[in-house]
């Protein structure tokens, strides 16, 4: 008995990019409603009748009815296909809450919510085994039912979750335990969790798919489905990990001296290729620049502001100090080097706001007698 | 460059030609009155030096003369100066058209034309210095009343500077300086407001608010989400209020116990019903019974009745016999009560009349012994009277009452006392004999005897046998003449009054007053007698004792009648018996009545009882009747009782059976309480699916507005927003940062700057007030002057003061430019009017101080002041222009 089924989880469908600028923000919405279109895909070409999302549909309690309707809509499409969502800690079921008004708008045929905690036969011999939570946080393991779960002999017992099983710290999602030894007390062919953002193989027959879509800089791996193939509740288990993320999240911390030094990322993201317009980058800058280089480095960060679809730069860690041709520049001002010198020299001494408000100055200086003045804002 | 001659034609008031020649390398003056032309002459040198000769300017029209008839004239101005190692002659013609203004310069050693035209103002340049033509002379000139912060042009002040930047090796700011200086502050300005109270302004004033819009849609759209939490926790809560108030289980234990309570109910209320009935029943049966019970009571209470009134009629008839009888007996006796009564009153009429008869006796009998009584008293009272008499002219008699002896003694006092005084004032003689020698001391014819004292009151003289005669007289001591005159005058009023009363001495005084006092004592005793014997005089007495004689006088006193207390008792009796009698005759009158009232009674209660009977007699007539009534009534008891005690055993039994009204009470409160409960149940019901549908719905508006997705949208673009702002901050405190390390520099750097030009003027300051330094701003304008530690702002020093500075500013200026190898001379017209002496003197000091080192020309109408000015003194001459 061959079952196959894609095993997904933390779709947070609704999730607001408030950080982000407006465009940038719907077209990240836009792709974890993508992210469906491609399971669905990689389900049909998988030849998965089933498609297991362990928790996390939805990322906020009371989404708009429009976000309610749109993963339905894309579901619907693919009519081969089985859904069985699962509430987890974000879509928690509650009375009134998402899944009663997803109730109350009707579910397409081939969407199932799994919201009793009670094994139902979902394939000929495969009994699916739903943990839904009823909260964003309890202590008691919600698969503890599993174990004492009545299905008929031989069956298939496909478990399907929202929680944790390691002590993921601050990294975890959510306050929900799950025993990890419940693969084998509840006689499982396979446990398919959700929650944690990255693939993480817990063991052969767990494992956590993490999100379809990344929604940050993660330092898990995030944008994946997993292809589950069982042959029979004792029978090796085959997962196989498929890309489904539109967008890449990627972070990079660069120490320069000069803005050249920036040539060299920009040759790494080019050869990754991928498509600038799906990077998001979040760069963080340390070392130590001249005054006219930081000039440069500023253009050049603007060119990648351009060239990317999301450029996040951290500069706190990069300073700026004028270097001999530099001073050689402000000196030929009359008065203009004494300026200078003493914003230096306050740059120098002050460890905190002080030295970093005179580093400032000593760049605006740079930027309105040497460079004739930019954009205060920049 | 130095000034040797001005020659000016038709230049304000000199329409003729005139010249001032002589300008010497040092100090020049010229003075003279009010309108001599000094002001025009100082204009037309600025004007030469300053303007070109075709401008057509305020300037150069105010040179032009006035002639007569208004018509103006061309102004021509001509000096000669000396510039590098030649002296020259400009010549100017200041016109409107181009064919009448014209310049020449000459080499005015050789006469040779140098320039002629517009290279005349080149040439010009290039021999007083590489700035504009004559504004380094402006500069140094000075104007009447001119003393306001001197305001350089662009050339005046390059001229400066190229001076000091001859001295000073490192030139503080620049151009670039101010231009970075004036961007800062602009992009400053850009984000917040100038001064004290910096506040956001353009784009970080944008920034913030909106900042605070979006912080507030934040809060508000947490707030509706939270809303949005709690409606769905109500909701939770009202849900499993349904779910607890619509379980079947709860809904059949309600109905259950209701209908269990509703049969409790019915049953309680069938056998409350029956109790009823049973106990209706009862009390017909009890009531049926009791008249049963009664109609035979009454029965044999009527034959009882006939029993009765048979014997009582019977009774009543031997009664009135009897009483009829005692009637009889009765009237015997009151006719005999009625006889003793009778006979008690003739005795008591004889008793009566015999004790008045010893009353009558008695009262003759004691009006006798009266009269006796009373002639004793008539006697004893005359008696009295007599003594009476004689005692109360003894009385008169004696004089010696109490009242004068009381006097005598008082009198007799004093008279004792002053007597005593006078003595005792008056001198002693005492008589001692020799033995042998007794009795030969006389004094008036009589012995003295031995030991004997004798006061000497008067002249008086001792015969002493033998010897002779010794006259003694006591002195005149006028403070006892009038104790003497005094007890004179007593002694005669005692003497008066001894007299008066009979008395030889106070001592026969007290006798005779004794005397008086025992006769007054007598008269009181009598009079008290006669008091006694007849308290209302002896003729009322008198007439008392007539008067009784003349009515009791013959009476006579009988011999048989009883004793008194006899008499009394005997009439007592009398009374007694006749009272006694009379009520003897009231009791048996009473009786009697009584006796014959009760037969009446009789008569009458016999009379009623025949009737009664006769009247009952009439339903029972015979003893057959009244038996047969008696079976009859007997019966009817019988079945009443039978009936009651079926209808007392029914109604006990409902009444074991039937709940009491507090357990039916508890039971209808039960039922109530049960309905209610279901009846809550129901609209509570309700009300939940009320609520539940307004929650629904607001939640489903909810989802409408994307309330959790509006939270984190908001929240992301707070973050941005903040950012931004912060950002703005960053930008503001670098900023500021710069401009106040800018301004730092450029103060620092102007200090240096300006040190050259202080070093010049502070000799001349020092020469005119002590210890003083001026202060500079921006460029080279006077801000102000610091004396010792106190600095004034130049608008608070008076005018004095600011003209005195405005001078020796200039004379700084002059001395560093001639120092630098630039000389020029310092032009004053009329600068020093407001200065007082003492100040002015110490200014010609500095003057000429200052002429040391280039050309001053000073142009003054106070002649006899800058007397003292010394220099070489200039004349306004008539110019031959052909010269």
């Amino acid at each position: 008995m061959t079952f196959r089924f894609m095993h997904t989880a933390d779709w947070q469908i609704g999730k607001v990019f408030g950080g982000f600028d407006h465009d940038t923000a719907g077209l990240l919405k836009e792709a974890r409603l993508g992210a469906i279109d491609r399971i669905g895909d990689a389900a049909v070409a998988a030849g998965a009748r089933h498609v297991l999302v362990a928790g996390d549909v939805y990322d906020v309690s009371v989404p708009e009815t429009r976000t309610l309707r749109q993963p339905l809509e894309r579901m619907r499409r693919y009519e081969a296909v089985t859904w069985h969502l699962l509430p987890g800690n974000h879509d928690h079921l509650r009375d009134g809450g998402i899944w009663d008004r997803l109730t109350a708008i009707g579910l397409p045929d081939n969407v199932i919510a799994h919201l009793e905690a009670s094994p139902s036969e979902i394939q000929n011999g495969i009994w699916l085994l739903p943990a839904p939570l009823k909260g964003r946080a309890t202590s008691l393991d919600p698969t503890a039912w599993m174990d004492s779960a009545v299905t008929p002999d031989g069956a298939v017992r496909i478990g399907l979750a929202h929680g944790s099983v390691r002590d993921f710290g601050t990294a975890g999602e959510t306050s929900v335990r799950i025993d990890p030894r419940r693969v084998k007390l509840a006689g499982l062919a396979y446990l398919a969790l959700g929650d944690w953002h990255g693939v993480l193989k817990i063991s052969d027959r767990c494992w956590y798919c993490g999100t379809p879509e990344p929604d940050r800089w993660p330092d898990n791996d995030p944008g994946h489905a997993l292809a589950v193939q069982v042959d029979g509740h004792d029978q090796a288990v085959e997962v196989a990990v498929l890309e489904t993320a539109t967008y890449r999240w990627l972070k990079r911390s660069q120490r320069i001296e000069a803005a050249g030094d920036l040539n060299a990322l920009s040759k790494e993201l080019a050869g990754l290729e991928l498509e600038n317009s799906r990077l998001m980058l979040h760069l963080t800058l340390t070392g130590s620049v001249s005054l006219r280089e930081r000039a440069a480095v500023d253009a050049k960060l603007e060119e990648f502001s351009g060239r990317y679809r999301h450029l996040l730069c951290d500069q706190a860690a990069l300073h700026s100090q004028p270097d001999s041709e530099d001073h050689e520049q402000l000196a030929a001002m009359e008065g203009i080097g004494t300026v200078a010198a003493r914003l230096g020299e306050i740059a120098a001494q002050e460890q905190g706001a002080q030295g970093q408000i005179a580093e400032r100055a000593l760049l605006r200086l740079y930027e309105l007698a040497v460079a004739g003045g930019k954009d205060a804002e920049r | 460059m130095k000034i040797r001659s001005v020659r000016l034609r038709e230049v304000g008031c000199f329409v003729d030609p005139v010249k001032i020649e002589g300008l010497v390398d040092g100090l020049n003056v010229l003075a003279g009155p009010n309108e001599l032309g000094k002001s025009t002459i100082f204009r037309a040198l600025r004007t030469l030096f300053q303007e070109r000769y075709h401008s057509n300017n305020a300037q150069t029209k105010r040179l032009r003369s006035l002639r007569e008839g208004a018509r103006v004239g061309i102004p021509l101005i001509e000096a000669e100066f000396e510039a590098g190692d030649a002296v020259w002659r400009l010549r100017k013609q200041f016109a409107a058209s181009k064919t009448s203004a014209h310049a020449t310069l000459h080499d005015a050693n050789g006469g040779q034309l140098v320039a002629r035209g517009p290279e005349v103002e080149e040439q010009l340049q290039a021999l007083i210095g590489g700035v504009e033509v004559g504004e380094r002379f402006g500069l140094l000139w000075a104007e009447q009343g001119h003393f306001e912060p001197i305001k350089l042009r662009g050339g005046q002040e390059a001229a400066l500077r190229q001076a000091i930047e001859q001295e000073v090796e490192s030139v503080a700011v620049g151009a670039q300086f101010r231009e970075v200086q004036t961007k800062v502050r602009e992009a400053l300005a850009e984000l917040e407001s100038e001064g004290k109270q910096r506040k956001p302004r353009g784009r970080y004033k944008d920034a913030i608010e909106r900042k605070e819009e979006l912080g507030d849609a934040f809060a508000a759209a947490r707030e509706a989400a939270d809303r949005a939490q709690q409606r769905l926790k109500r909701l939770a809560d009202l849900r499993e209020s349904r779910e607890r108030l619509s379980a079947p289980e709860r809904q059949a234990e309600l109905q259950h116990k209701l209908a269990a309570v509703r049969s409790q109910l019915e049953e309680a209320r069938q056998s409350r019903a029956h109790r009823e009935r049973a106990e209706l029943a009862l009390k017909e049966a009890m009531l049926n019974r009791k008249t049963a019970d009664g109609e035979f009571a009454r029965f044999e209470e009527m034959r009882a009745t006939l029993k009765k009134l048979s014997s009582e009629i019977g009774g009543a008839e031997g009664q009135l016999a009897l009483t009829r009888e005692q009637v009889a007996a009765k009237n015997l006796a009151f006719a005999a009560a009625r006889e003793a009564q009778q006979e008690a009153e003739r005795n008591e009429t004889r008793a009566r009349e015999v004790l008045r008869a010893v009353e009558e006796a008695e009262r003759v009998r004691l009006t006798k012994d009266s009269l006796e009584q009373l002639r004793k008293r008539l006697k004893g009272g005359n008696a009295a009277q007599r003594a009476i008499d004689e005692q109360t002219a003894l009385v008169n008699k004696n004089g010696a009452t109490l009242a004068r002896l009381k006097q005598i003694r008082a009198l007799y006092s004093e008279v004792r006392e002053g007597a005593t005084r006078l003595a005792a004032a008056r001198p002693t003689v005492s008589v001692g004999y020799f033995e042998g020698a007794e009795g030969r001391v006389r004094v008036d014819g009589r012995v003295l005897d031995d030991g004997e004292t004798l006061n000497v009151e008067k002249l008086t003289k001792l015969e002493v046998g033998d010897v002779g005669e010794i006259t003694i007289e006591p002195g005149v001591q006028e403070e006892l003449v009038d104790d003497r005159i005094d007890l004179e005058a007593r002694q005669h009023q005692l003497e008066d009054f001894l007299r008066e009363i009979g008395a030889t001495d106070p001592a026969h005084a007290e006798i005779l007053g004794e005397e008086r006092s025992e006769t007054e004592n007598g008269l009181a005793q009598a009079t008290a007698r006669l008091a006694l014997f007849a308290p209302n005089g002896l003729a009322a007495l008198a007439q008392e004792i007539s008067d009784l004689e003349r009515l009791h006088g013959s009476a006579a006193v009988r011999d048989d009648l009883p004793e008194r207390g006899s008499a009394e008792q005997a009439a007592a009796d009398a009374q007694n018996a006749r009272a006694l009698a009379t009520n003897a005759i009231e009791q048996q009158g009473q009786d009697l009545a009584t006796a014959k009232a009760h037969a009446a009674a009789l008569v009458g209660q016999l009379d009623g009882l025949k009737a009664d009977l006769a009247a009952r007699r009439s339903l029972l007539p015979n003893d057959a009747a009244v038996e047969e009534k008696r079976r009859v009534l007997e019966a009817d008891v019988g079945r009443s009782v039978g009936t009651h005690e079926e209808a007392m055993a029914s109604a006990e039994m409902w009444r074991a059976r039937t709940p009491d009204d507090s357990a039916l009470e508890t039971l209808v409160l039960r039922e109530k309480r049960l309905r209610q409960q279901e009846e809550n149940g129901q609209r509570e019901l309700q009300e939940l699916e009320a609520e539940m549908r307004a929650i629904e719905a607001q939640l489903e508006r909810d989802g409408d507005d994307g309330v959790g997705e509006r939270v984190g949208e908001l929240e992301g673009q707070v973050t941005q927003a903040d950012e931004q702002v912060c950002r703005y901050q960053s930008e503001i405190e670098a900023l500021r940062m710069l401009g106040e390390t800018l301004g730092d520099v450029q103060g620092e750097a102007r200090e240096t700057y300006l040190e050259p030009v202080g070093k010049r003027i502070r000799p001349y300051l020092e020469m005119v007030f002590d210890e003083a330094n001026v202060d500079f701003g921006d460029g080279f304008d006077v801000t102000g002057l610091t004396r010792g530690a106190r600095t004034e702002m130049l608008g608070h020093l008076s005018d004095g003061t600011r003209e005195q500075i405005a001078v020796l500013v200039r004379l700084g200026f002059a001395r560093l430019l001639a120092e630098r190898g630039q000389p020029a001379p310092v032009i004053l017209d009329d600068a020093l009017v407001f200065s007082d002496d003492s100040r002015i003197e110490r200014l010609f000091d500095a003057l000429q101080l200052a002429a040391q080192s280039h050309q001053v020309i000073v142009l003054t109408c106070r002649e006899r002041t800058f007397e003292m000015l010394g220099g070489n003194r200039l004349h306004i001459e008539p110019w031959e222009v052909g010269e």
